[in-house]
């Protein structure tokens, strides 16, 4: 027998894990995510320096991390997605045994790994500010864990729409529309806040918050719920463009409304 | 035995490809086991379609195929015929900001070399087979044309592969390159069957065991080298001056003209090339000499 014949049927399982991470440090050192952790970086330490007050630092671990690096990993979860295209490896590519499809899990899975970065920086800055200073309401791991799955989830919809867009404006239209679209919901009042990707918790006073009015009510847990019900949203988004068999997909997708729809459900006050 | 042989065959029989109304292939029939086919014919005749179609990246409209003893138009098929595929395309691109080590990389956990280490090890046998090694580190943005065709190359050599399909790939490249690349694919034929399309007839007549000549669609010629030189036999001719009724003629360097046709009584016939041939059988008349 050939060993044509003999191979299995089915592609490699540790195929997609591997490529996963690959794309997941392509994603984690790409040139704009790493300048949206720089800056972070510089604007916890220049709050150091210069003093924080309590509902700074608080909203430092809760919401800091969605805006930057968040919003520009959209950016480069986009040109991920687009790279081959752009690149002219599509026809080579495409007499591998992995397809579109295996390489958009790898990149779906990939996202994982800024976040998990973020996640760890973030638990980082919490144990600092918990060890070093006055939290005034202490935050939870939920709210702890919020902004790092914004990460992910950015990355995720720039993968989504790079899959479906792979325009260069696409993901400068997306970012635009979404920081406007979270201060739209912000403006709306506590339940439209809660629906914002990015939500601080913290309810300021005078705006150099040096005054603690209240917590926004509403349940954090639910929010990180409804966060990863996004994240997956997105996922099967850009999965599903390339599917070979589609209703698995569309399944996975009717379970991520759920999920997204449970958990903007229960983070209601 | 048979399945062996089978698995490193190419068979294709009236194999049609349609672009609207453009019949890009048109009922084209090959057939070719291990060694190096070489695939000659005009711009348009159908060869890139013909072959993105073996590389199981187009699929075709009408006809039957076989490659490697499998049938491309089933997943399992098509997985099978990958996996043992080496596939250079006319355009093959990478990411400008890989670096000529990263961009194999990618490609060998495309073909599932999942083993890091023995992934990286054969990342670097095939740079090391296109002369590469010195500028793996390098980003495809400063590679030269030749370099990234190289580079094009190297992908297609990952795995050592049962089929190698290429598709011009000596454009771009200097003529020591071109020696090497010969080399390189003397060696690949020996035991697999590797398909060549160029316009380098020179390079046919180097390396290739069997070679098609393909018009329209269609094939217009199989055979030996030989039997395809043979095929001008007594058709070309020398004068010192240009001689009109000739489908081809050109200038040489001693100043007479080198004549393709149907010569006149008493012409100094010379010995044919693989050119010649070629010219021949895409000239007027050509599908009557191909039959």
């Amino acid at each position: 027998m050939s060993a044509v014949a003999l191979a299995p049927a089915a592609l490699d399982r540790r195929l997609v894990p591997g490529l996963g991470l690959l794309e997941g440090r392509r994603l984690l050192l790409h040139p704009v995510t790493l300048l949206g952790f720089a800056v972070w970086s510089f604007v916890i330490v220049y709050d150091q320096v210069t003093g924080t007050f309590v509902v700074q630092r608080f909203e430092s671990v809760t919401a800091a991390l969605s805006f930057l690096p968040g919003v520009p990993c959209i950016l480069a979860g986009h040109m991920l997605a687009t790279r081959d295209r752009r690149a002219g490896s599509l026809d080579l590519l495409h007499a591998a045994p992995a397809q579109a499809m295996d390489r958009v899990r790898a990149l779906c899975l990939g996202a994982l790994l800024p976040g998990a970065v973020a996640l760890l920086l973030n638990l980082a800055l919490t144990g600092w500010y918990l060890a070093t200073a006055d939290f005034a309401v202490r935050p939870s791991l939920a709210q702890v864990v919020q902004a790092p799955v914004t990460v992910t989830g950015a990355c995720l919809l720039g993968t989504m729409l790079g899959v479906w867009l792979p325009s260069r404006a696409t993901p400068v239209i997306a970012m635009v529309v979404l920081v406007a679209l979270d201060v739209a919901l912000y403006n709306t009042g506590t339940q439209g806040n809660l629906f914002a990707p990015m939500v601080a918790w913290a309810d300021w006073g005078p705006y150099d918050g040096s005054v603690w009015y209240a917590m926004i009510p509403g349940s954090p847990a639910g929010h990180v719920v409804y966060l990863a019900g996004l994240c997956s949203l997105a996922a099967v988004g850009a999965v599903l463009r390339v599917a070979e068999r589609r209703a698995p997909v569309l399944v996975a997708g009717v379970v991520a409304l759920v999920v997204t729809v449970a958990g903007g459900w229960a983070q209601l006050p | 035995m048979s399945t062996t042989r089978e698995a490193r065959t190419i068979e294709a029989q009236g194999l049609v490809r349609r672009y609207g109304r453009l019949r890009a292939l048109d009922g084209l029939d090959l057939s070719t086991g291990t060694g190096v086919t070489g695939l000659l014919g005009p711009n348009g005749a159908g060869k890139t379609t013909l072959l993105r179609i073996l590389a199981t990246v187009m699929p075709y409209d009408d006809g039957a195929l076989r490659v490697l003893g499998q049938d491309p138009r089933t997943p399992a098929g098509r997985l099978a015929i990958r996996r043992s595929l080496g596939y250079l395309p006319q355009d093959a691109g990478f990411h400008r900001g890989f670096t000529a080590f990263e961009a194999i990389d990618y490609v060998a956990v495309l073909k599932e070399h999942t083993q890091v280490r023995a992934r990286h090890d054969e990342v670097r046998r095939v740079l090391g087979e296109v002369g590469l090694t010195d500028v793996a580190t390098r980003k495809v943005r400063a590679l030269s044309g030749g370099m990234r065709r190289r580079l094009a190359l190297a992908q297609a050599l990952l795995g050592s592969p049962d089929l190698l399909v290429l598709d011009e790939p000596t454009v771009g490249l200097d003529p020591e390159q071109r020696i090497r690349f010969r080399e390189l694919v003397s060696e690949a034929g020996d035991g697999r069957t590797v398909l060549l399309s160029t316009h380098q007839t020179e390079d046919v007549a180097a390396v290739c065991s069997q070679v098609v000549v393909v018009d329209h669609g269609r094939s217009l010629f199989a055979g030996s080298v030989a039997d395809l030189v043979a095929v001008a036999q007594g058709r070309v001719w020398v004068d010192e001056t240009r001689d009109p009724r000739a489908y081809a003629g050109w200038r040489l360097a001693d100043g007479s003209y080198h004549h393709v046709g149907d010569p006149p009584a008493g012409a100094a016939l010379v010995a044919p090339r693989i050119e010649d041939a070629y010219l021949l059988l895409l000239g007027p008349g050509a599908s009557r000499e191909a039959a």
